[in-house]
């Protein structure tokens, strides 16, 4: 079995947002200009949080980069009306466009508030269109859409890896935010592998969940403290 | 000789004819409501080149190695055409006139997966699975201009072969 999941390493992350630009470009996310981010209908599948510790001027800022956290107990899953959003076998939770009928009551019950409602179509005026993922849906108006680990990349990994005749090997598959992370602070894998980067961190005493209390059992784990940087 | 896709074809045509444009068989899921094939720039033969043992991929090159099968350019005809394979033949003419003027030939596209659906069909690893062009596409070697056989909005359609082949059933193998 494979749980694909990500470890984010707090200590790392200088907040630079090039994960966010990254997510952006690779999976066709519409920018939604001033006014409607005023609205608070800004679209980014992965945003970077910060948080002010200490007093001024001894203050610290801490940078979380926030997305969906492929929860092994998510609570947009049984608020589907449609079942548009459900847990893949490996372990993703999965959004389908076609099937979403845009009630958004998956969004409402999301307590990391990582889902994004199409409000209006995205639009990218010639030739802004070329630079379109094709392996990447295009959303239109009235559904919900959220990070989706790059499922797009996990497939084309383990298409690569069945040309090959192999299994699919810790490593082989990177997703947009992790590639472009200059400080290299998000690692992807399969936590199921205790062979995996991504597994054997989640062992740290470093390793925690956001919002663990709530029982959600998110496959994204943050790394924070317990080492001088 | 007609194949039995385009025999199943005709039949829906006259069923349809005969009970002012319902198909009863649409009911019961068949591949019903085909859409008329598209016109085409020039009119290809796809027996002619067939009989003369000419493969699918020679053509469709990415068909076995790519998500999209692809079409030739022109001077892929060319290639032949130009050295003596009828090149006097009026539709022969038609694209190597496209060609001296280069022009792209825009071919009218016979299968069209509907947008709505946002799926994300990839050709290269159902051929891996031995899949043949045939089981979707109809067999194309006795068709002049290509039709469409099934429906590809039928999902239905896919899924039972991806059950048959226990290929992935998951949603997000194909709609993401």
């Amino acid at each position: 079995m494979t749980r694909w999941g990500m470890v984010i390493d707090t200590d790392r992350c200088t907040g630079c947002g090039a994960c966010v630009v990254a997510c952006h470009a690779e999976n066709n996310i519409q920018t939604v200009g001033e006014e409607e981010a005023r609205n608070g209908r800004a679209m980014h599948w992965l945003r970077i949080e910060r948080h002010y510790e200490g007093e001024f001027p001894d203050i610290q800022v801490r940078f979380l980069p926030v997305l969906c956290q492929q929860c092994g107990s998510a609570p947009c899953e049984p608020v589907c009306p449609v079942y548009a959003t459900y847990r893949t076998p490996e372990g993703l939770n999965a959004m389908v466009y076609s099937r979403c009928i845009g009630t958004r009551y998956c969004a409402n019950n999301c307590p990391y508030t990582v889902r994004f409602f199409n409000w209006h179509a995205g639009e990218w005026p010639k030739p802004l269109d070329r630079q379109l993922n094709p392996d990447v849906s295009v959303r239109p108006a009235g559904v919900m859409e959220k990070c989706t680990f790059c499922v797009q990349r996990i497939q084309e990994g383990q298409d690569r890896a069945k040309d090959e005749s192999r299994q699919v090997t810790d490593g082989d598959i990177k997703t947009a935010c992790s590639q472009s992370c200059p400080a290299r602070a998000i690692t992807f894998g399969d936590l199921e592998n205790s062979e995996s980067r991504v597994a054997q961190m989640a062992k740290s005493a470093r390793a925690s969940h956001l919002l663990e209390d709530l029982g959600t059992d998110p496959s994204v784990i943050y790394l924070q403290g317990g080492e001088e940087h | 000789m007609i194949s039995r896709p385009q025999q199943s074809r005709c039949l829906i045509q006259v069923l349809k004819k005969l009970v002012g444009g319902f198909c009863p068989l649409m009911v019961l899921g068949c591949s019903s409501d085909l859409p008329e094939a598209l016109p085409q720039p020039i009119a290809f033969s796809h027996i002619a080149h067939s009989e003369n043992d000419i493969s699918c991929t020679r053509c469709h090159q990415g068909a076995e190695t790519q998500a999209q099968a692809g079409l030739p350019p022109i001077s892929s005809c060319a290639s032949c055409h130009r050295r003596g394979v009828i090149p006097d033949h009026p539709e022969v003419l038609k694209f190597m006139e496209k060609l001296e003027e280069r022009e792209p030939l825009i071919w009218g596209k016979v299968n069209v997966l509907p947008t709505s659906a946002m799926v994300h069909f990839k050709h290269k690893p159902h051929a891996r699975a031995g899949i043949d062009c045939s089981a979707c596409h109809g067999d194309v070697s006795q068709m002049a201009l290509a039709q469409p056989v099934i429906n590809t909005a039928n999902m239905g359609w896919c899924v039972s072969c991806h059950r048959e082949n226990e290929a992935s059933v998951d949603c997000l193998t194909c709609h993401h």
